[in-house]
């Protein structure tokens, strides 16, 4: 989109945790249901930021649409705030959470 | 009625045709409608809280918001820049086109996602408000002319997104 650079990497202070495991505790990316949003989209959107196939980027709208949120991706904390950036640039309701696990 | 279609002129070139003039009135109510994303609910939606840590959110609104904001600003420029060739489909024609770079196309993703959430913003519109758009439509009532301009160009984008997908739009990456 406008200027196609690779974002720069640029780390927001890391979110308070108190834990020595919080550098091994996943973070989970939600996205959260809109009711503006066209589905198709979404489905497009899952498929440029994660590359993921077209049936499972599908699946994952589905489940944001039906179940009001879903987790779309788990992994590090850095790599979690790149993402939620990502997808709030394309105006998805994207957030990060600690994964329970 | 002829129903608005995106055509890929050459390879660097898209064009919006068959436009009906409440199509073309929607575009060029986009900036209008794009310079309220600063108002308090608006840019509480377009740019929410990444998280459930105050002091992260905190830094993520002076590092990151501003960002976006710049994103969503120049997209919307480059529309509008672009819109200046909406123009008639001839001397007595009815319907309007708008000839623009293919490289803009998610600039105009951008643009239309984001006119139309403001819009959803500004009158608290519903997943069931856009069921049945038409239901009892009153143009003097400006909730219905939202969801119809909400539904109107969701059709411009969702013909975008249907280009996109067909591999009519520049080898673009994420958008920031």
């Amino acid at each position: 989109m406008v200027v196609m650079t690779m974002p720069e990497t640029r780390t927001v202070g890391r979110p308070n945790t108190d834990a020595e495991t919080a550098f091994d505790t996943p973070w989970n990316v939600m996205v959260y249901n809109d009711p503006i949003n066209l589905m198709s989209y979404v489905t497009m959107v899952f498929q440029r930021v994660f590359g993921y196939p077209r049936p499972l980027a599908e699946k994952l709208m589905l489940e944001v649409h039906h179940r009001g949120r879903a987790l779309v991706w788990t992994g590090s904390r850095e790599r979690a705030e790149w993402y939620v950036r990502q997808l709030q640039g394309y105006q998805l309701l994207a957030r990060m959470e600690r994964s329970a696990l | 009625m002829k129903w608005p279609r995106l055509e890929q002129v050459d390879p660097s070139t898209l064009r919006f045709i068959a436009l009906p003039p409440f199509f073309a009135d929607c575009l060029l109510r986009l900036g209008e409608i794009l310079s309220q994303r600063n108002h308090p609910d608006i840019a509480r939606r377009l740019f929410p809280a990444p998280s459930d840590d105050e002091p992260f959110n905190a830094e993520w609104r002076v590092m990151i918001a501003p960002e976006l904001r710049h994103l969503f600003v120049e997209a919307g420029e480059m529309v509008l820049g672009d819109l200046a060739a909406l123009e008639p489909e001839g001397h007595w024609a009815h319907t309007f086109r708008v000839v623009f770079p293919a490289a803009h196309a998610d600039a105009w993703m951008s643009a239309l996602n984001e006119a139309r959430l403001i819009l959803g913003e500004q009158f608290g519109l519903r997943e069931e408000d856009l069921d049945h758009p038409m239901s009892k439509f009153n143009p003097n009532n400006a909730r219905h002319m939202a969801i119809a301009r909400v539904w109107a160009l969701g059709y411009l984008l969702e013909l975008l997104v249907g280009g996109a997908d067909a591999g009519a739009r520049p080898e673009n990456g994420p958008c920031l």
